[in-house]
Order: C-alpha cells, then sequence, then structure tokens
C-alpha cells in the first residue's frame, strides 16, 4: 500500500511537473526571441530545420507561416524605449534607420497575431518604398490613433499592441549580420486617457 | 522518511523525461501547425489564396482566424504537394514587381527559398522532387523550359508559400491575379 502511494506520489511529480514546464517553456519562448535589437526581437531560425526543439515545438503549435532564412526577417516590439507595454491609446515616434533590405513592412498586430484595425479609411500598414525619408535615408514614422502629417500608422481601440517590422531580401537574415543592426527606436509621445477624449 | 524522498527524486527524474518528451513530440502530433491548418482550408494541389491584410481565404467563409501575424502588404498564395507519384511543378504564369516564396516540409521546416531577383526572369517556376526524380524529368523532357528551377527535395510531403507584395493600393488587383496564377500540379500528372 505504501509503495502504491509512493509510487503515485512519483507519477504525479512526473506528469505534472514535466507537463506544467513544458508549457512554461514554450510560453516563455513565444514572448521572446533569440536575437534582441533594442526594443525589438526576433527569432531567425524559426522554421528553419536548424532550430531548436523548443522552437519547432512553438512554430507546430501557433502554426505561423515563417519566413524563409533566405526571405527575410520579422523584428517584434511589444514595449517603448521606456520599458513600458505599447498601447493603442498613445502616440508613438519611429526614429532611426532599417538594415539594407529590397523591402520592408511595418504593421501593428494584438497579441494573437491578428492586425490592428487602423480605423475606417486609415493606414493600417506601412510599406518601405512608400515612406518619406530624411536626406540621409532615415526615417519617422508615427504610430497613433490620431491623424498625422507625415508618415503615419494608424492604430484603434484600446489595449496594448505589438510592432512587426519585416525585412524582404535583406543580408540581415543571414544570422552573422544580426548583432550589428540598427533598428528604430520607439518613443512615447502623448497618451489620450482611456474612456474620454477619443477621436 | 527516506522512501518518500526517494520517490520525490524519482519523480523528478521522470518530470524532466517527461518535458523532454512533450516538446520533442509536440511537432509530430500537433493538428494545428500550418500543414494542418492548409489541410483544413483545401486538398492536396489546390491553390488557396491568403489575404494578409485581411486574414481571409479565398472561397472559404469567415472563421477563426486561420494565420496569425501575415505581413498585410502581401498576397500570399500556398499549396501542399506530394512527391510520392513525381516531382511537383509550382508555377505561377503571370509577373509581379517582387514575390519571395519558400518551400517548407510537412513539419514546417524551410527547405528552400527564392525571391523574383534570383529566379531567372523574374519567373516563379519551380520543380520539387527527390534527386532521382529531377534527374529523370530533365531526361525526359524534350523540350527545356529555361525558366525552370529545379529543386532537391529529401521529404515526401510539403507545401509552398508564395508572397506578392502589394505596394500601393492600385497594384492590388494586378498582383492579386499573379498569386491567383499559381498552379501546383504533379509534373507528369
Amino acid at each position: 500500500m505504501r509503495f502504491v502511494l509512493l509510487l503515485v506520489i512519483a507519477l504525479a511529480i512526473a506528469f505534472g511537473l514535466g507537463g506544467w514546464s513544458a508549457e512554461q517553456a514554450l510560453d516563455a519562448k513565444a514572448g521572446g526571441g533569440s536575437v534582441t535589437v533594442g526594443v525589438w526581437m526576433a527569432d531567425p531560425d524559426a522554421g528553419s530545420p536548424d532550430a531548436d526543439p523548443y522552437a519547432k515545438a512553438l512554430l507546430a503549435r501557433t502554426g505561423n507561416l515563417t519566413l524563409g532564412i533566405g526571405e527575410g526577417i520579422s523584428f517584434h516590439a511589444a514595449h517603448d524605449a521606456a520599458g513600458a507595454p505599447l498601447s493603442r491609446s498613445c502616440a508613438y515616434r519611429l526614429s532611426g534607420s532599417t538594415p539594407l533590405a529590397r523591402v520592408w513592412s511595418l504593421a501593428a498586430y494584438d497579441a494573437r497575431g491578428r492586425l490592428v484595425s487602423p480605423g475606417a479609411g486609415r493606414p493600417g500598414w506601412l510599406v518601405s518604398s512608400t515612406l518619406m525619408r530624411h536626406e540621409d535615408n532615415s526615417f519617422e514614422v508615427a504610430v497613433s490613433p490620431r491623424a498625422r502629417a507625415g508618415n503615419w500608422l494608424s492604430v484603434s481601440g484600446e489595449g496594448r499592441f505589438t510592432l512587426v517590422l519585416t525585412l524582404y531580401d535583406t543580408p540581415a537574415s543571414s544570422t552573422t549580420g544580426l548583432g550589428r543592426l540598427q533598428l528604430p527606436d520607439i518613443v512615447r509621445e502623448t497618451c489620450i486617457e482611456e474612456g474620454r477624449g477619443r477621436g | 522518511m527516506a522512501k518518500l524522498l526517494y520517490a520525490i527524486l524519482v519523480g523528478l527524474v521522470g518530470a524532466a523525461i517527461v518535458h523532454i518528451a512533450v516538446i520533442l513530440t509536440i511537432p509530430h502530433v500537433a493538428e494545428r501547425d500550418a500543414w494542418g491548418r492548409l489541410s483544413g482550408l483545401g486538398d492536396l494541389w489546390k491553390v488557396i489564396q491568403i489575404d494578409g491584410a485581411t486574414g481571409t481565404v479565398a472561397g472559404v467563409r469567415e472563421g477563426p482566424e486561420h494565420f496569425a501575424f501575415l505581413d498585410p502588404a502581401f498576397a500570399i498564395a500556398s499549396c501542399r504537394f506530394a512527391l510520392g507519384d513525381g516531382p511537383a511543378h509550382l508555377y505561377s504564369p503571370e509577373k509581379t514587381d517582387f514575390w519571395s516564396a519558400s518551400v517548407y516540409d510537412r513539419q514546417g521546416n524551410n527547405r528552400y527559398s527564392i525571391s523574383d531577383r534570383s529566379a531567372v526572369g523574374g519567373a516563379f517556376d519551380l520543380i520539387v522532387g527527390t534527386p532521382d526524380q529531377l534527374l529523370e524529368s530533365r531526361v525526359n523532357s524534350a523540350d527545356q523550359d529555361e525558366t525552370q528551377i529545379p529543386v532537391e527535395a529529401d521529404f515526401s510531403e510539403g507545401y509552398v508559400i508564395l508572397r506578392a507584395l502589394i505596394e500601393h493600393e492600385s497594384e492590388r488587383a494586378s498582383v492579386n491575379a499573379f498569386s491567383r496564377s499559381m498552379h501546383c500540379e504533379p509534373l507528369n500528372g
């Protein structure tokens, strides 16, 4: 009888802790990336045959259509430069430059990876080739629920969001070049108080 | 007491084994991976068109979202193929300014990528097959299409994702036409 009890304890620990820790490890993996540049994170190995087992398990669970290594690389940012989560009721200024790429795009998503609605007739994503730039090729983008002059990415609704900057056909997607990349800063400007004065 | 500690120790070692087993098993049993999601949207060889901006799939009624973090600036076409009866011919007769494509095996491992710039004449035209199949198809085909790019595969089932950039809204119709014109066929079928 005592042996059975001990066996049950051992099995409960093995399956309970083993399953729980696997779940936790995948959640932690989902929230981060193997490469960090400022506030931006990327997982260049996602979808590659050489990816670690955790990345493969996570990919099987999310079912994302990953970019191939030669196609490009996606950077995710969920926080501003001060470390606060990005909020749809705030305006942000992205400034700086991106690594050399034939095309890049910028869009805002919710936590489940759905595009944040920009609101009717408003720009919900930006493409590099249509961007206004400074003479030194750097640029500024306003991410804001309110209309802005210049490069403007509209967000609407409430809650947090994630910015995704995807570079296509870029030497930056080879893993050797990732450490020295330049990506735009994300600085918070003004916030609309939740629940009032929106529009 | 010593026996209890022993049981806990055995449990901890078991937990490590379970942890590793779970992580290694997920890719083989997951039903909601990319292959599983694509299977739910169409049969083998069927071209599936996904609108990056809305996440909707042409011809499929809106349901739960199919894929996360799609790039809204792109029109996406995809199909699943199998190499059991010969190589797969994946091509699009139309042209567009910027496209990028990747071939994956069933587990979602990226096996091959190409963009319009590295393709012959900017044409999307791939023959995916095992080395033997590719050799055979080259010997058998009399008029060799010059744009075809052979892709060696050591896997038996996979899928392709073709992404085409919609730079301006005015290009949407022509880019969608490129995306729609993707063909997935068994080469000798």
